[in-house]
């Protein structure tokens, strides 16, 4: 299968069951709603090295529980324990600091982990709890919802008492092979771009490009991941590698969202927008089926969803 | 479904006071259209059967439509823990009493001690309530403590005396002596709140729309802008509760107190007419 004249690799991708909150940050400003969330989501690209992975969610929400300017975020992690220490951490110390913030659960849930709850102490006893009724809060929450105001110096930061969390899929990738660094990068910005606006999906890594893919295991006991060696070009000749002799350059653009749909729906896109002159072949990342839950093969993607882009020719 | 009861005529409205608690979902819904017409209603000193006040149709459902002037009726929807009633009229002293959850939504005015020792769910009246709204159960410290009450017209004295928990909002104005005694909570005022609002206030949260004469115990702590406010708004707009749009986003003077039993309290006034 080709697209714009890109091969589309007959492989797969596998992507893992996680844990996720989505959150909805609010400010005076829409910048400084940005400024939290993006301040709330760094250090955040894998759970490999950071215990979470985070980012904003891409369309703004039409409406936010304060009625001020929002932004979303979906914070993924491998347990609802993990969720819960990471949302309290990052809270905590990048959303209740940053001027005008207010921070709001958006992911309505059976199971909850507390945040509010845990932050409220910060208050030293002047923090306040209000309770808004099932009957008067959002239809798609249905339960009572309990907020905490705690006193700071600009006023009072508004935080939710508890957070909804669901299994989620993290890991959703594809590998852009291109013939030059140069158009290898501009396929990837290509995909960002086209992913950015897709809702319940986040990238969460620097630009939402990956250029260090790893692999299982590693020659040094200690370390649970390598570089992807079949994918660096440096090492064609001296490991067996999974390039042709075109390919100059890979980038990877990996996908955390809300359900396999999610992602598959982001993978569509990212890949459609990437296929063209320059790029070889999108090829993706797995583990010989063996550790993800989720194998989302690429070329069904395009006989299952009608996402932008060329039509792919066999 | 619904179950429906009308009052049978003008005439047939009891003189006598009658307890009116058997009108509840919970007691009603299960039986057939048959037991619900058996269902015993107390009139004055007599026991009587529903069906001889009302005429009732559909089998006891879990939502209750009544139609009729139940203003001599106390104890409408005593004890409520689900589903809904609605009145179409007037009703009497003691609606809604210790609810516990459901709807219960008056068309009409409701009488004294409505939502009296509530404990969860919604009640609504669209006309004017009476005094001691929200008032605790006879011998508890403690007045209404969870649940929701919307009054769209205006209420008596004494309003939310003692509250603990949730939220009463009134879109006119409240009578002397509102929330005395409050332990917290949170009571909207859209219209003006009467003299000794707050008094003995420990916590809870207080919105005079409209303004309201302060006690002298309580003292500014300057304008704010409070985001919390506005998902109170919101909720309040979602059942269809006009919030008035000078009440969005606008900067309200915290008043701390009552400072002379050592309370930590607040009542929020707009700056403009503060």
């Amino acid at each position: 299968m080709r697209i714009a004249g890109t091969l589309i690799e007959d492989t797969y991708a596998e992507a893992f069951t996680m844990r996720a909150a989505r959150l909805i940050i609010t400010a005076d400003s829409e910048r400084w709603a940005l400024t939290a969330a993006r301040s709330m989501t760094g250090f955040a690209t894998s759970v490999i090295g950071c215990d979470c992975e985070a980012g904003p969610e891409g369309p703004t929400p039409p409406r936010t529980p304060d009625g001020r300017p929002g932004v979303r975020v979906l914070v993924f992690a491998r347990s609802s324990e993990i969720l819960k220490e990471q949302l309290m951490r990052r809270v905590g110390q990048c959303v209740m600091t940053a001027a005008t913030a207010a921070c709001f659960d958006d992911l309505p849930s059976e199971e909850t982990v507390r945040v509010g709850s845990l932050l409220r102490f910060f208050g030293d006893g002047h923090q306040v709890s209000k309770v808004l009724d099932a009957a008067l809060a959002d239809p798609s929450q249905r339960r009572d919802r309990r907020f905490w105001r705690i006193p700071v110096m600009d006023g009072e930061f508004v935080v939710e008492d508890r957070f909804g969390v669901r299994k989620a899929v993290a890991g959703g990738n594809f590998l852009i092979l291109g013939r030059t660094p140069e158009a290898t990068l501009a396929a990837a910005e290509r995909a960002v771009e086209s992913i950015r606006g897709i809702p319940a999906v986040i990238l969460p890594f620097p630009g939402g490009i990956v250029r260090s893919g790893s692999k299982v295991g590693s020659k040094y006991r200690k370390l649970i991941a390598s570089t992807n060696t079949p994918y660096c070009p440096t090492l064609r000749r001296s490991t067996p590698s999974a390039l042709p002799d075109d390919v100059a350059s890979v980038l990877e653009i990996v996908i955390d969202g809300l359900s396999p749909d999610d992602v598959r729906r982001a993978m569509a896109a990212g890949v459609s927008a990437a296929c063209g002159d320059g790029v070889v072949s999108i090829s993706a990342g797995n583990y010989g089926g063996k550790l993800g839950k989720h194998l989302i093969h690429l070329r069904p993607l395009f006989r299952e969803t009608s996402g932008p882009g060329p039509s792919p020719t066999k | 479904m619904t179950t429906s009861l009308r009052l049978k005529s003008r005439g047939a409205a009891p003189k006598a006071p009658v307890d009116a608690s058997c009108l509840c979902p919970d007691r009603l819904a299960g039986l057939s259209r048959r037991e619900v017409e058996l269902q015993p209603i107390q009139v004055g000193r007599s026991r009587v059967p529903l069906g001889e006040l009302f005429e009732v149709a559909g089998d006891g459902v879990e939502s209750i439509e009544v139609d009729g002037d139940l203003a001599s009726f106390a104890r409408v929807g005593e004890s409520m823990s689900r589903g809904s009633l609605r009145v179409r009229g007037a009703v009497g002293p003691r609606a809604g009493a210790r609810m516990r959850g459901g709807t219960l939504v008056v068309e009409g005015p409701a009488g004294d001690y409505a939502g009296e020792g509530m404990k969860g769910g919604l009640l609504r009246v669209r006309g004017d309530a009476g005094d001691h709204l929200a008032a605790p159960s006879p011998g508890s410290a403690r007045g209404m403590n969870r649940g929701t009450i919307l009054i769209g017209g205006n209420a008596g004295r004494l309003a939310a005396m003692r509250m603990r928990r949730g939220l009463i909002a009134v879109a006119g104005d409240l009578g002397e002596g509102a929330a005395c005694g409050m332990l917290a909570g949170t009571v909207l005022v859209f219209g003006r709140a009467g003299p000794g609002a707050g008094a003995l206030l420990r916590r809870g949260t207080i919105l005079g729309l409209s303004g309201m004469d302060l006690l002298p115990t309580f003292e500014s702590a300057g304008p704010f802008r409070f985001p919390f406010l506005e998902i109170f708004f919101d909720g309040l707009e979602s059942i269809g509760f006009p919030v008035p749009p000078r009440a969005r986003r606008a900067p309200y003077v915290r008043h701390v107190g009552d400072l002379s039993g050592g309370g930590v309290g607040e009542i929020l006034v707009p700056a403009v007419t503060a």
